[in-house]
């Protein structure tokens, strides 16, 4: 039994469905699932299984069709767009597969974007983004156009951003899928990096080297949790 | 052969795929096109009229008056020497006078007009029927003792019918006709009545004496104009049947100089709504491009079924625009109560029809050239990805706009991103406020310099008319257009309104942002708009004292117009705002 007051995502029953009557499509099927803090889960299962839905759905991109979801001790599955935007803001950083930087902007200005939409003063904004691409080191690219930087690069970029706000847990989805094998050990060490500095990850992967680096594994299939690995230790348990 | 088919076929489900944009885009040259025709086909439409008319009351070919004396000189007691003797100058065939004027005041129907201040003059002439200019009586009868006839026009301004009484310097005069001549224009000029010599004498004051008015035919009607020219001295004042008759026509000539600048206007606006109409539906289209593409279609291809469905919109717009202006022509151009007669079939020309099928084609043209090169050589794999087109860098925008709360910030963004279409926003909202206060403009000068008596000038109204139907028109397109630049900006930046969302930007300050990507253009382009406005109108009246709507209006205007641009932008805004921000990010991936 985990102990409730170090859970920082909690599902219960959570499902979303797409589509009605005979093309009605269910995408998450009734997933229980308990994240501690400081934890790295990943998620995998083959396309369409449901891994992408159950992310957005836990960093409040989307919103589930039933079940209760718990952010700490908030509840944010029946929250209205605002405060989803406002959680979105201050709790929760997402990193994609397909980057998703804004192309016209610089990656330093690419990092900024969420400090600014946070409230937080153009020079402060400047100075933690200035500080966050160099913990990701890309301190020498923050001027750099996306179109002038690499896969790695940019998933870096995007990973600086996610983590601008300091949030309490960092979704990703797919981070490495887009990514050469070099460029996937950088980010499979930044994970690790950021992991071991306590933040807590969940992580959509294909990438066994990704999922080995996690503390704990869940298997998707069908919309539902099949299996669940813990890995810490060595130990497997299965759930 | 095959392609041809393909082409055909490919263009015009499009067009029936997306129904509302292609009645929209029809709507919109249609309006265009119909000013057009009207501009064009109401050239020369008042001749007719006059025509038949002077035919009608044996019209002269010139009126000569005598001036009333300076003060201090004494007021002649008949008509003077030189008048007369213009009965029989070289090229004078036949005459009808000299009849006495008197200018007296008027009170009738409510209205008090003081004939000195050039609301109207009363002529004074024989019963019986005279050689030149006998006027045609259209109601009731000619002049008797005691009893007054009114000019058709006049009659319709006083609001008088046969059997109405009137005043003139406090006499009663019974209303025994109305009439027409073709001897004085018709509008924009003094009202005319007519009494008995004897009565029109009566009304002779030492301080308002009698002045004298003599018609006259000439063995050269063409030579007219000469002639009066000739005749005109200190003393004389002379006019020929040309010159009343261009006077007459002036109203049409301002409708149509209206409807032209207007058709002008229209074409413009035209021309930014479907620019941004394709560059939307571009934002659609591209994998369905991409799709033509892969299945070895050439770039020419694209280029060639995206221009092929515009032109055959714009061929459709501007036959409807034809019909409509076709079928709008006679009431425009109806004679006013000073004329009879119709002015007979709209003149719709072969011409006419080249002209407006030229405009509504060049305005297809123009507007889907660009996006058609674009589609067409942007790269398949792209096209196939539905990835949007990079956005250019503007990096002083975004640093400034770094400073901006939130939604201002990402608005500022949003407008930077495409500055073509920040111009055609500035563009539509300076013409159409430019409009609006050009015809606040027109009407404040023309209320400043109204008819005597609180009448209304005919020519005032009728042009007031074709510009408020100009204004409507352009109002309303400048709304389309609104409503179709916040949607394609709201296609175009899905995926950064997405990302923004996913990093906490609300729901409404995407929207906020999106509605203020619009309205912060339009800002400027309604401030532009109102120097623009009063400069038009200025130089369409050519001259003349400094008019300018009050500062009320155009605050009244220019709040007006941000509020509506606002409101329109924010509906496409708020509905993007809705979509969840899983499913275009994903869309983005797919």
């Amino acid at each position: 039994m985990t102990n409730p007051a170090r859970v920082l995502v909690r599902a219960h029953q959570l499902r979303k469905d797409y589509g009605h009557g005979e093309a009605l499509v269910r995408a998450v099927d009734d997933v229980d699932l308990e994240v501690v803090n400081g934890e790295a889960l990943a998620v995998m299962g083959p396309s369409g299984c449901g891994k992408s839905t159950l992310l957005h759905l836990l960093g409040g991109l989307d919103r589930p069709t039933s079940g209760e979801l718990w952010l700490g001790k908030r509840r944010i599955d029946q929250l209205s767009e605002q405060a989803l935007a406002e959680l979105r803001r201050q709790d929760v950083g997402f990193v994609f597969q397909a980057f998703h930087l804004m192309e016209e902007l610089t990656a330093q200005e690419n990092v900024e974007l969420p400090a600014l939409l946070a409230g937080r003063s153009p020079r402060q904004a400047r100075r933690r983004a200035r500080q966050i691409l160099d913990q990701v080191g890309l301190a020498d690219r923050g001027g750099h156009l996306p179109s002038a930087l690499s896969g790695g690069q940019r998933q870096r970029v995007a990973i600086a951003r996610a983590l601008v706000n300091e949030p309490r847990l960092i979704l990703a989805d797919e981070p490495t899928g887009n990514l050469d094998s070099a460029a996937t050990l950088g980010v499979l060490q930044l994970f690790e990096t950021l992991h071991a500095g306590g933040l807590t990850l969940v992580i959509v992967t294909h990438d066994e080297r990704i999922a080995a680096t996690a503390d704990r594994l869940v298997t998707m299939r069908d919309g539902t949790l099949v299996d669940e690995t813990g890995l810490v230790g060595g130990t497997a348990r299965r759930g | 052969m095959g392609k041809l088919v393909v082409i055909w076929r490919l263009a015009t489900k499009d067009l029936f795929h997306a129904k509302t944009r292609t009645m929209l885009t029809v709507t919109v040259i249609a309006a265009a096109t119909a000013t057009l025709t009207l501009g064009l086909a109401l050239s020369g439409a008042t001749s007719d009229p006059y025509a038949h008319t002077r035919a009608a009351t044996a019209g002269p070919d010139v009126m000569v008056q005598s001036n009333v004396p300076a003060n201090g000189k004494e007021a002649p007691t008949a008509a003077p020497p030189d008048l007369i003797a213009l009965e029989h100058a070289p090229g004078v065939v036949g005459y009808s006078g000299p009849y006495p004027v008197a200018t007296p005041s008027l009170v009738a129907n409510g209205h008090t007009v003081a004939s000195q201040a050039g609301g109207f003059v009363v002529e004074g002439r024989e019963q019986t029927r005279a050689l030149v200019d006998q006027p045609k009586v259209l109601e009731g009868t000619w002049v008797r003792p005691g009893a007054v006839v009114v000019e058709s026009t006049y009659a319709t301004e006083l609001g008088v019918v046969p059997g109405d009484s009137i005043m003139l310097d406090g006499h009663s005069f019974r209303v025994a006709g109305v009439a027409v001549t073709a001897a004085w224009p018709s509008v924009n000029w003094p009202g005319i009545l007519w009494l008995t010599e004897a009565d029109a004498r009566s009304l002779a004051t030492p301080k308002y004496p009698l002045s004298y008015l003599l018609n006259l035919k000439l063995t050269n009607p063409a030579a007219a104009t000469a002639f009066a020219n000739a005749h005109s001295t200190n003393n004389l004042s002379a006019f020929s049947w040309q010159q009343i008759s261009h006077q007459d026509a002036r109203g049409i000539e301002l409708e149509q100089e209206a409807l032209v600048i207007g058709t002008w206007l229209l074409s413009m606006l035209a021309i930014a709504c479907i620019a941004v109409l394709v560059a939307g539906r571009m934002a659609e289209q591209a994998r369905r491009s991409g799709l033509l593409k892969a299945v070895g279609g050439t770039p020419r291809l694209v280029a060639a079924v995206l221009l092929t469905g515009h032109l055959l919109v714009a061929f459709v717009g501007a036959l409807i625009g034809l019909a409509v202006g076709w079928l709008v022509v006679p009431v425009l151009s109806k004679p006013n109560d000073g004329l009879i007669g119709s002015p007979g079939a709209p003149t719709l020309s072969g011409a006419t029809v080249a002209v407006v099928m030229a405009v509504a084609i060049g305005i297809a043209a123009v507007s889907t050239f660009r996006p058609a090169r674009r589609a067409a050589r942007m790269s398949t794999v792209a096209a196939l990805a539905d990835a949007p087109r990079s956005p250019r860098r503007r990096p002083v925008i975004v640093a400034l706009s770094r400073w901006l709360p939130a939604p201002l910030l990402l608005g500022a963004r949003l407008v930077a991103r495409r500055p073509r279409r920040l111009l055609l926003a500035v563009a539509s909202t300076a013409v159409t406020v430019a409009t609006v206060v050009a015809v606040l403009a027109f009407w404040q000068g023309n209320s400043v310099s109204g008819v005597p008596g609180g009448l209304t000038n005919p020519v005032v109204m009728a042009v007031s008319n074709v510009l408020v139907v100009v204004t409507v028109v352009l109002v309303i397109l400048a709304a389309v257009n609104a409503a179709f630049m916040a949607w394609a900006t709201v296609l175009e930046t899905r995926h950064s309104c997405a990302v923004a969302r996913a990093f906490g930007a609300t729901p409404e300050q995407v929207t906020f942002g999106l509605s203020a990507a619009q309205v912060l253009p339009s800002a400027i382009g309604a401030l532009a708009g109102v120097p623009a406005g009063i400069g038009f109108y200025h130089l369409a009246k050519h001259g003349g004292a400094f008019v300018s709507p009050s500062v009320l209006s155009l605050a009244a205007t220019l709040v007006a117009t941000l509020l509506v641009i606002a409101a329109l932008t924010a509906i496409p805004a708020a509905l993007a705002g809705r979509r969840p921000v899983s499913e275009v990010l994903q869309s983005e991936v797919a």
